[in-house]
């Protein structure tokens, strides 16, 4: 649609005309700010505690449980020198054999959620894939933080209050 | 640039031995679509030359072309950086998605135009001399 309104807008005699084409979509997955009636509504990046532990692939398991517990978690997130997450070690994961890498005790390709996402919308996806938590991270692959189930949940039945 | 647009350029004797024949290129009204339709029109006038877009002829200095490589200079695409640049340096944002999905999720300063209401009246709301963005949802 914006090509044409671009394109429009230069026959109407407009000079200077560009056109953001990956959109709306393309900055709400950036986890940017936007205005409007969503925004005053909760969503997954507000409610992903962004205090998540994290740990890189060549860390021990042992290590990692460590940091994790003295931090009162019991998840941490896999990832690398940019955030980029590589993977997530919930509490099956994480009371593994100690010597194992992160790269080996770690659960593979978690999948993700972006941070526009309502938390009405969470909540039900938590709900009916039993996820207890979920990573949320921006487009690019970068973590935002880990949604917890039981922080969604709450949030969503507030708003449809 | 508009990569369809392209022109025949006589040589320099020819134009300057032409001038009617220089007149004859008003901007827009002598943009091919194709190099095989510029060339014909040459040979119809029995004039050699060569076939290039208006950018090129604006480089080689026929300062008239300067004008048509703006004319149809198309929309340039920018992306979430440069948007960001170009606002903070007053750029106008325009969101044309339908006025229910701005109200409930829209960029900061984007102001709404429904791609249906951007005609002349819809678009006196901005300033043609200052820079314009548009964008929708996504690029599908």
């Amino acid at each position: 649609m914006s090509p044409r309104a671009a394109w429009r807008l230069e026959s109407l005699g407009f000079r200077d005309v560009y056109d953001y084409t990956v959109g709306k979509l393309d900055w709400l997955a950036a986890g940017l700010p936007t205005e409007g009636t969503n925004a005053q509504k909760p969503q997954a990046g507000g409610l992903a505690r962004m205090d998540v532990p994290t740990c890189h692939l060549d860390e021990r398991l042992t290590e990692v449980r460590q940091r994790a517990q003295a931090a009162g978690w019991n998840a941490a997130v896999a990832v690398n020198e940019e955030r980029v997450v590589f993977g997530l070690l919930r509490a099956k994961e994480l009371a593994g054999d100690g010597e194992q890498l992160i790269s080996v005790a770690m659960r593979p390709g978690p999948s993700t959620f972006r941070p526009y996402v309502l938390a009405e919308e969470m909540a039900k996806a938590m709900l009916d894939h039993k996820l207890e938590s979920t990573v949320v991270t921006t487009s690019d692959g970068r973590l935002v933080g880990l949604l917890l189930q039981s922080d969604v949940v709450p949030a969503a039945g507030s708003k449809s209050a | 640039m508009n990569s369809d647009a392209l022109l025949f350029r006589p040589d320099d004797e020819v134009m300057s031995c032409c001038e009617n024949v220089y007149e004859e290129w008003c901007p827009n009204s002598k943009l091919f679509g194709d190099a095989g339709q510029a060339r014909r029109w040459g040979d119809q006038r029995g004039m050699s030359g060569r076939v290039m877009d208006p950018a090129e002829a604006s480089r080689l200095g026929m300062s008239d072309w300067a004008d048509v490589v703006q004319e149809v200079a198309m929309p340039k695409e920018i992306d979430r950086e440069g948007l960001r640049r170009m606002v903070a340096a007053g750029a106008q944002l325009v969101e044309v998605l339908p006025a229910e999905e701005y109200a409930e999720d829209h960029l900061p300063q984007a102001i709404s135009i429904p791609l249906r209401h951007i005609d002349a009246e819809g678009a006196k709301v901005l300033d043609k001399d200052r820079a314009v963005i548009v964008y929708c949802w996504d690029s599908a």
